[in-house]
């Protein structure tokens, strides 16, 4: 069983309620001390993300580490991975014989069975690194990086698995935040009464680096086809976040990108096959004055109960988080007003944000990992924009607005941390999602759901055959009398992190469920009945039958 | 009843965060009027010229006569050439600055015709002429609540509102009972895009003095900012309730319906803002979101056509217009709009 560091548990009935695990139970650590320059990449930190890697039931850990910054010298083309695996309760890190040997800098992650050939696989970032790690099916991985093709380089960030083509095969979105190198890394700093303070560098004066998207010709090799799909026609920017989802419901993913300080990106497929940014006309881009704001992190999902996805992107301090409604057509409004997200985001540096229905009420709620960028703001004249930061939760009232639940959501709210991934997963199966947060320099936290009196659940896997095999790309739809919620399979989530692979339904009352229907990526879609509340199925394509987990 | 003072007459410049363009902006003006007032706190009547100030009371020309035909036989009395320096300030600043800068520094009022000069040069709105002897002021007397007071809404007019801040904050420290010391520094605090952290002063405001109605206006403001839209209700209401004309009362009553989630009833307030003050900028933009958001699309997109016609290309308008035109069925014109707004982009890249 999960221990709990802060004693006897005691939820509010009605609200989510999490409680840390402690120290004993998960011990990671990510390391990123900060250098006397304030190096960025050492302030924008890392993800993680959860997958069953070893199919023995439970969801293992995987974080990105991070490093210090006498490590940049080293010439290391793999980031530092650490995996935690899972057992009946208890974290142990995997021993080096998993072979994630890296030793640079991590940013981010994304997790998919891009072989097909049952285990899940990673693609991680890093600073100047990447690697894209196989799963060898015996709690070891195969540094597959240079054999496929893959070309590591640059500042990474984001990076999501989706199949672009609908092909059945995984293709690969590799996000870079700035240009920099080794010998030519920006630093920056601030003269304040005579003195020089070291501050981490405003993206909005950097330079933003290009993006590479992968083919996967699905025979372990991938070409770079970023130029030749069209992703090179748009402006470089500071990517961060990326999600793939399909937002218009036209069959087609379409990929979305939080920049730093400049326009996000939203890439569609046009009729013709060539990718085409549309961010602007979309809506997604910049909030509803026209400014760009510094997007980090991204939750995609139905927030109002429409059965159609928005986007939530997190921001800068004295910027406000922003929603925007997905009105249909590939057309978003701007409602972070609207749905009472923007006071409680104003005095906060939003990272990572998980959207899942904490309370199984039937709304998806919102989960934000808080911290700043800078921690010497206080030597330069600024007092009001802390370091450490409180976390938050924005509990979804009947897709009308959120409320901000954070006092009574449990004690990791209350102490002030810096936060950056989150990744969910139920991970001891009670129907309950949890979450695990990276925290900049800091022990990982690990938030148990505790929440009284939750509604009732239905928890789907999925597993393609003519589709990639984890199903990603996927839209499940739930129904129940008049009632219908939505999810959408994605390998990215959040600030550079990835949500375990079961999607996760909260069901209200509701105390059966009348169908539930598959939009497969490969174009099926599939029907599956009888199901009941409470359970966790398997549906695999072209079956029709769930299949109790 | 008409508008509590005329700031609530204009409609403050876009700035491109957005929310920060809401502040009102009301206060400025009624504490800039007190600046002049607050350096001449102190008097410094001392030797009598009888005749000269009986003669002040009544006939003020002969009297500005007499004050002369003593300074010319004592030209180095610098305490009577101040006497005559405020006789003059009201009927002739100019004359009464001249007058002014003839006493020494050595002379004893030195200080007090400093703080004239000031005064005047506030009044007639020469800021750069007034700066120096407030500075002079501000170093010869650190401790004077009155001057930190005037430097802060002298830099606020300069738009330095880090340096209108830092003497906004001295001077409520030095004197916490200044309710304009208070307000001067939610203001700058506004324009320097802190705008949840006006709550503190404004409420300190509002406990010297409860009945200062921009302050209440402002604080309806800042809570909706911050989360506190009930509290932010309250102060909208109780504006509205002395002012029920004022369009600034109604288009803050509509940001904080909006905020509480009430958005038919924000549509309401920020509709009865525009029939009370057609063609504000900011209310019609609010106006236009809110359709949106009811998804009233053409109704949305005329208005904001609306808005475009009276208050050209700007980049709120545009984004509007973008959004509108798509949200409204009306593709083809989206993408113009959002080559006009590209355009604009270009050339005025976000702050």
């Amino acid at each position: 069983m999960l221990t709990l560091s802060s004693g006897p548990v005691i939820a509010q009935a009605g609200t989510p309620s999490f409680l840390d695990v402690d120290e004993a139970t998960l011990r990671f650590r990510h390391a990123s001390p900060l250098s006397p320059e304030r190096h960025l990449h050492l302030f924008m930190g890392s993800g993680l993300g959860w997958s069953d890697f070893d199919r023995d039931g439970d969801f293992d850990l995987l974080f990105c580490q991070g490093a210090p910054i006498e490590m940049m010298a080293a010439p290391d083309e793999t980031p530092a991975l650490r995996l935690w695996s899972h057992d009946n309760g208890r974290f142990a890190e995997s021993s080096p014989s998993a072979a994630l040997t890296g030793t640079a800098y991590a940013n981010g992650l994304t997790i998919a069975d891009y072989d097909n050939d049952g285990f899940a696989d990673v693609f991680v970032t890093g600073l100047f690194s990447a690697a894209l790690y196989r799963n060898n099916g015996d709690g070891t991985f195969t540094n597959q990086t240079h054999a496929a093709g893959i070309t590591p380089h640059g500042f990474g960030a984001g990076c999501c698995w989706t199949d672009l083509n609908a092909d059945g095969d995984l293709d690969l979105i590799y996000v870079r935040y700035i240009v920099a190198d080794r010998k030519n890394y920006p630093l920056c700093s601030v003269n304040y009464k005579g003195k020089a303070v070291a501050i981490s560098c405003n993206p909005r004066k950097l330079v933003g680096a290009a993006d590479s998207v992968y083919h996967n010709r699905g025979d372990g090799v991938f070409e770079d086809v970023t130029a030749v799909w069209g992703f090179a026609a748009a402006l470089s920017r500071q990517g961060l976040g990326c999600v793939a989802l399909d937002l218009d419901d036209n069959g087609v993913t379409e990929i979305y990108v939080a920049n730093d300080s400049s326009p996000n990106d939203l890439w569609t497929r046009e009729e013709a096959g060539a990718w085409s940014e549309l961010g602007l006309i979309a809506g997604v881009a910049v909030n509803r004055f026209g400014a760009s704001e510094a997007g980090m992190g991204i939750a995609a999902g139905d927030m109002d109960g429409d059965l159609r996805p928005e986007l939530f992107v997190t921001n800068y301090f004295n910027e406000t988080n922003t929603l925007y409604r997905n009105e249909g057509n590939l057309s978003f409004l701007d409602v972070t007003q609207e749905f009472g997200v923007a006071a409680p985001s104003r005095n906060r540096l939003g990272f990572g944000v998980t959207l899942s229905d904490f309370d199984n009420d039937g709304w998806s709620d919102l989960l934000i990992a808080n911290g700043h960028v800078q921690d010497q703001l206080a030597e330069v004249g600024i007092t009001n924009e802390p370091f450490a930061q409180l976390s938050q939760l924005l509990v979804n009232r009947q897709g009308k607005r959120f409320e901000e639940a954070s006092t009574k959501a449990g004690p990791f709210f209350t102490k002030p941390g810096v936060a950056r991934g989150t990744a969910a997963a139920d991970i001891d199966g009670d129907g309950r999602v949890d979450v695990a947060v990276l925290r900049l320099n800091d022990r990982a936290a690990l938030l148990k759901n505790v929440t009284q009196d939750a509604g009732n659940w239905l928890a789907v896997e999925l597993q393609g055959t003519t589709s990639n095999r984890d199903g990603i790309g996927a839209t499940v739809i739930v129904r129940s009398g008049p009632q219908a919620w939505r999810r959408d399979r994605m390998a990215s989530a959040s600030y550079l992190s990835c949500d375990s692979p079961v999607l996760h339904f909260g069901l209200g009352a509701a105390k059966t469920v009348d169908s539930v229907t598959v939009r497969w990526p490969s174009g099926r879609h599939e029907v599956f009945s009888a199901v009941a509340v409470g359970q966790k199925y398997r549906f695999v394509e072209g079956t029709g039958i769930p299949m109790p987990r | 009843m008409s508008e509590p003072i005329s700031s609530l007459a204009q409609i403050p410049d876009p700035k491109p965060s957005g929310w920060g363009a809401w502040c009102l902006c009301l206060v400025i003006v009624a504490a800039m009027g007190a600046g002049g007032g607050w350096l001449l706190q102190q008097r410094w009547l001392k030797q009598p010229l009888i005749q000269a100030r009986t003669l002040s009371r009544s006939n003020e020309q002969q009297a500005v006569r007499e004050y002369q035909r003593y300074l010319d036989q004592h030209p180095h009395d610098g305490t009577v050439r101040l006497e005559l320096a405020t006789l003059l300030k009201r009927r002739d600043p100019d004359g009464a600055l001249h007058e002014l800068r003839k006493i020494s520094p050595k002379d004893v009022p030195y200080l007090d015709a400093v703080r004239q000069a000031a005064a005047i040069a506030l009044d007639l709105g020469r800021d750069y002429d007034a700066l120096e002897p407030l500075l002079l002021l501000a170093e010869q007397r650190p401790d004077d609540a009155g001057v930190r007071l005037a430097l802060a809404e002298l830099r606020f007019r300069a738009r330095d509102f880090e340096a209108a801040l830092e003497s906004a904050q001295r001077a409520r420290e030095l004197n916490p009972q200044l309710p304009e010391a208070w307000l001067v520094e939610a203001e700058a605090l506004d324009e320097l895009k802190r705008s949840t952290e006006m709550v503190a002063p404004l409420e300190a405001a509002l406990k010297i003095d409860g009945e200062i109605p921009q302050a209440h206006l402002n604080l309806a403001f800042a809570y909706q900012l911050v989360g506190r839209e009930e509290e932010a209700y309250e102060h909208a209401q109780w504006f509205l309730k002395r002012f029920p004309q004022s369009a600034a009362g109604y288009r803050t009553l509509a940001l904080v319906q909006r905020a509480r989630g009430l958005t038919e009833e924000a549509l309401a307030a920020v509709q009865q803002s525009l029939k009370l003050r057609p063609n504000q900028l900011d209310a019609m933009l609010l106006e236009v979101e809110l359709l949106l958001y009811l998804r009233q699309t053409e109704e949305a997109y005329q208005r904001i056509t609306q808005a475009y016609q009276l208050h050209g290309a700007e980049r709120r308008v545009l984004t509007l217009l973008v959004r509108a035109a798509l949200l409204a069925g009306h593709r083809a014109e989206s993408q113009e709009w959002q080559q006009r707004l590209d355009r604009l982009q270009a050339t005025e890249p976000d702050a």
